[in-house]
């Protein structure tokens, strides 16, 4: 069953950005062959992840980061199934956050970037309600 | 399989497992948190773990002698 998941953690004093490019690097490895999409959000202080795909397998997905010692105080924001995907084309995606300005470092579609972008901006208030709380949450 | 019901336990069980840390930034990270979910979410079991681990961590706020946001977050609560 197609589905989403969202989770929230504290992202630990000693993940450096490095590491963080090390996440994404796993990320791209590992995520095709779990049919896997999303985004990872990350300020200095927090993550935010956005997983999409068979629900057995985001779960499963979940459950091995919560152990990841590059994060802490994992939780578990929302998950259920979805019609389609938002990200088809992102195997993960990533962005450091600011309120102000959005620039994209992976290749999406021009759709996928705008879907984000008025996401962020606050411009979609028709979308999911797992999406909207990523502009909140960052804020 | 109830995944609404999955959804729920997995919530409670991460709120219930989250540790504050012992500085006012680690305290303030972990809240932040555990507001977002008391915020969005309908579930009366889930926020009643998100008020709980919210008052915990405004003890330990106030322990840290940074009282005026532990009473920005009594009144966040409160709203």
């Amino acid at each position: 069953m197609l589905s989403h998941l969202v989770y929230v953690s504290v992202r630990k004093k000693e993940c450096t950005d490095e590491e963080i490019d090390k996440i994404l690097s796993a990320c791209k490895r590992n995520n095709p062959k779990l049919d896997i999409t999303g985004v990872l959000l990350y300020s200095k202080t927090h993550f935010l992840q956005y997983l999409e795909g068979d629900y057995k397998e985001i779960s499963g997905l979940y459950e091995k980061i919560k152990t990841d010692d590059r994060h802490k105080n994992v939780v578990l924001i929302t998950t259920g199934p979805i019609e389609e995907r938002t990200f088809p084309s992102w195997e993960m995606g990533s962005k450091e956050i600011s309120e102000d300005k959005v620039e994209f470092q992976t290749d999406l579609t021009e759709a996928e970037a705008k879907t984000f972008q008025d996401i962020i901006s606050g411009k979609n208030q028709e979308g999911n309600k797992s999406l909207h709380l990523i502009k909140k949450f960052f804020k | 399989m109830d995944l609404a019901k999955d959804e729920i336990e997995r919530k409670i069980k991460d709120i219930n497992a989250i540790e504050f840390g012992d500085s006012v930034e680690d305290v303030s990270s972990s809240l932040l948190i555990v507001m977002t979910l008391f915020e969005i979410d309908d579930d009366p079991r889930v926020i009643k773990a998100c008020k709980y681990k919210l008052f915990e961590g405004i003890a330990i706020l106030k322990k840290l002698g940074d009282e005026a946001k532990a009473k920005e977050i009594e009144n966040k609560i409160k709203e």
